[in-house]
């Protein structure tokens, strides 16, 4: 591993270019996260590959590794989340980096202090990836924009926009019970026109060639929905027939408020995912997925919904954490490496091989960090 | 100075179907002759070449220059400096101010403030409802005995149908257009861009086409019904440029502008969520954007305007759906507009000229300008139609730096601007003159 870490130019900010004969071990460029939408497909295999990984790490008794110690990664939500800031905050701290919850209630942003005054003062504080949730639409955007290649930027949803490690951590949950998604049918139910999850998955499984389809009510389907990549249904059970994987969204409780339904209980009535619904129209081993948190009894009944046979839903939030790991360790792992002392046993290649006999030896050594 | 001669350049002066070279002869600040060899006949002379194109002083229909209440985004001074660089002589202020230009003490500062700080001729839009609240009518009768062009509530649409009547009705009574800003306020919402594809792509909440082609609707039905003069403000949408011929088809009252930046960009532009392509109303699809290329070509759709729209750069860095909507355009207008529409021939100079010249001064019954009759102001701005440049903000002489045109090379720029016979601007390239009378 010695030689691997020649290839790292000291002070290089971003991953360096596979140099020499030897096979590139990971297709990764990128300094953010912003988007599914322009993630190459070989991008998300490498994702994908890295998670895998850390996914046997934590299977394991002591789950911290090195790989990020003295990074520091911010989670900067300016909405509420449990599983994601969670899920990114113990992927964070399993990498041994130090993750800071930024907490925009207590923090100046109650007193004004804008979205750019916030970034330039993480950035002086030598932060090195911010996580961001954000109810504008672009504001990952804005952030990279600013920081440049100085911090990675982590889009963990933005408006309506994207949610892209949900949909990388859906996808990979998927695969662990189907071999591809290559010409699977994909059929997510309910409100799309607000939904960064939707949006998402959409970009994301039409890149790994699944047939991808998208059902609700038609107050709850954005414009041109069928070119972003999926046929559109307003009749349920048409919409299930012989899917491979059914993905409830959640339905916020405004939009009824709102006009765009009449009640939530005609809702559940039309579009709800209930066991006989479940049982009638798709594959027989269809698998039924939630992005949480959930309505029970309004887009998805309890009885399918805790069902281990079908329903992926813990599996999503386990394989978040290992999503969220991969994505931090590709984006942030590699920087800098060499600066860092008392690392030197650490391989900037960032082969997934790599990481796993480090962790042995990190093991071996009895070094439980 | 009493006389200066403007030789060798192309003049285009649309009203009085003039495409050739000549001079053009200012005498005591209004035009006395255009023709050939009338340089023995003036004090000063400016030497021109045939790229050089002399026509009317541009007329800007649509501003928002600051004042009085948002002094931080723009003033007068500033504002009026960066119409005299664009080759603007006359441009109109809207309403839309703090407080609301809706009452003859508040436009009576205006005047003040504009005799006192402007390069320019600046020209006011009264709101057609108090405060902007399109509940009670202003006190039109005052305010155009004080000087208002026209009345309407900028970007505020009109939502009764019962105060657009009345509207109708009393102001044609004063000779006056009412100035619609035709987007259905329901239907607009919280939206922010153009309903459709990219909306849906980028997650950023759509404003449909059709709540402004319904607006329009309405308004050509009443203007039928109950007469008056109608202004369609900043018209954008294929559906509403179709209704518009229709209407002008049937003769009645009715003028319609759009904007350089509807001509120049599309909803795709919103990619970067960049604010500064924020705008009221969206920018909208390709089929829109030619549609409007067709009307103007067509007549259909009148004049072409700024909608010069300053914020500060706090307001404009904020998230997308946070950020205030607007573009500067005052320095752009000309050189954005003949890089977008003379440069692969969608227009001829002459109709291009005229939408920002005659049209306009038609609209709001400005007789004295827009042309180079004799005897009409010597408002003339002199166009370099080869010269490149590459827009840069921070070289405005606007206070704001907005402008979505930032960094584009753009073909085309005003580089001598006269307001009633003085130099208000010049370029450096245009050499040995008369001392320029530089204001601003």
């Amino acid at each position: 591993m010695a030689q691997s870490k020649a290839k790292n130019t000291p002070g290089a900010k971003t991953p360096p270019e596979p140099s020499g004969s030897e096979p590139p071990p990971l297709s990764w460029a990128q300094t953010h996260l912003l988007d599914a939408h322009t993630l190459t497909a070989d991008e998300v295999e490498t994702v994908l590959a890295e998670a895998r990984t850390f996914a046997e790490i934590l299977n394991r008794p002591v789950k911290k590794v090195p790989l990020l110690r003295g990074k520091v990664i911010v989670n900067l939500f300016y909405e509420n989340s449990t599983r994601t800031r969670t899920s990114f905050e113990l992927a964070g701290k399993y990498l041994s980096a130090d993750t800071i919850n930024f907490s925009v209630d207590t923090s100046s942003v109650k007193k004004g202090e804008t979205l750019i005054d916030t970034a330039q003062t993480l950035m002086a504080m030598g932060i090195d990836a911010v996580v961001i949730r954000h109810a504008s639409p672009g504001v990952p955007y804005q952030l990279a924009q600013f920081f440049g290649h100085r911090v990675s930027v982590l889009n963990a949803g933005d408006g309506m926009h994207e949610h892209p490690t949900q949909s990388l951590l859906d996808l990979y949950s998927m695969r662990q019970r189907l071999e591809s998604v290559e010409g699977r049918k994909v059929v997510i139910v309910g409100d799309i026109l607000h939904s960064r999850v939707a949006r998402s998955n959409i970009h994301l499984l039409n890149k790994l060639g699944a047939d991808v389809h998208a059902v609700g009510p038609t107050t709850l389907l954005p414009a041109d929905l069928d070119k972003l990549g999926c046929t559109v249904h307003h009749q349920i059970e048409p919409a299930l027939q012989q899917a491979d994987v059914v993905m409830c969204l959640r339905l916020q409780l405004e939009r009824q408020q709102s006009g765009l339904i009449p009640s939530l209980g005609e809702y559940a009535r039309l579009f709800g995912i209930n066991r006989h619904r479940l049982m009638t129209y798709p594959k027989p081993n269809v698998l039924l997925m939630h992005p949480g948190p959930m309505n029970r009894g309004v887009e998805i009944t309890s009885d399918v919904a805790d069902d281990p046979a079908v329903s992926l839903i813990l599996n999503q939030v386990t394989s978040g954490v290992a999503i969220r790991m991969a994505l931090l360790h590709l984006l942030i792992g590699h920087r800098d490496m060499v600066k860092q002392p008392g690392l030197d046993v650490l391989g900037a290649s960032g082969s997934p091989n790599d990481v796993l006999a480090l962790a042995e030896a990190e093991l071996q050594a009895g070094g439980a960090l | 100075m009493s006389s200066m001669v403007l030789t060798g350049g192309r003049v285009i002066d649309p009203q009085n179907n003039l495409d050739a070279v000549a001079d053009v002869l200012v005498q005591d600040g209004r035009v006395t002759q255009v023709g050939k060899g009338l340089k023995a006949k003036a004090d000063a002379v400016i030497e021109l070449q045939p790229h050089h194109w002399v026509c009317p002083g541009l007329i800007d229909g649509r501003v928002n220059f600051g004042d009085p209440g948002y002094s931080d985004r723009e003033t007068i001074r500033t504002g009026a400096a960066s119409a005299a660089v664009g080759g603007i002589t006359t441009a109109i202020l809207m309403p839309t101010t703090k407080p609301v230009i809706d009452n003859v003490a508040t436009l009576e500062y205006v005047w003040a403030t504009v005799r006192r700080d402007s390069a320019v001729r600046l020209e006011v839009l009264a709101a057609a409802t108090k405060n902007l609240e399109g509940v009670e009518l202003t006190e039109m009768g005052k305010l155009t005995a004080n000087g208002v062009v026209g009345f309407g509530d900028d970007t505020a649409p009109i939502a009764n149908t019962l105060i657009m009547r009345r509207l109708l009705e009393y102001a044609q009574m004063l000779d006056k257009p009412v100035v619609v800003h035709p987007q259905d306020p329901y239907f607009s919402g919280a939206g922010i861009m153009n309903e459709g594809y990219y909306a849906t792509l980028l997650g950023i909440p759509g404003i449909p086409a059709v709540g402004e082609s319904l607006m329009i609707a309405r308004d050509l039905q009443l203007l039928k019904r109950f007469g008056g003069r109608l202004h369609v403000a900043r018209v954008t949408t294929a559906e509403s440029v179709r209704l518009l011929r229709r209407a002008k088809y049937d003769g009645l009252a009715v003028t319609a502008e759009t904007t350089a930046h509807h001509l120049c960009f599309t909803q795709a532009d919103m990619q970067r969520y960049d604010s500064d392509f924020k705008v009221q109303p969206p920018l909208r699809t390709d089929d829109d954007q030619q549609a409007l290329i067709e009307g103007l070509a067509d007549g259909t759709i009148d004049s072409i305007v700024s909608d010069h729209t300053p914020h500060n750069p706090d307001e404009k860095s904020r998230p997308i759906d946070q950020s205030p909507y607007g573009a500067i355009g005052t320095e752009t207008l000309l050189g954005a507009l003949m890089t977008r529409l003379l440069q692969d021939d969608a227009l001829t100079p002459t109709t291009l000229i005229k939408a920002l010249t005659q049209n306009p001064a038609r609209c709001y019954a400005l007789a004295d300008r827009g042309h180079l009759s004799p005897g009409a102001l010597a408002d003339v701005t002199v166009i370099d139609s080869t010269a490149q440049w590459v827009v840069d903000p921070l070289q405005f002489k606007s206070a704001a730096r907005n402008c979505p045109f930032k960094g584009q090379t753009l073909t085309g720029q005003a580089v001598l601007t006269l307001v009633g016979g003085a130099v208000v601007y010049r370029h450096p390239t245009l050499s040995e003159a008369p001392a320029p009378v530089v204001m601003g």
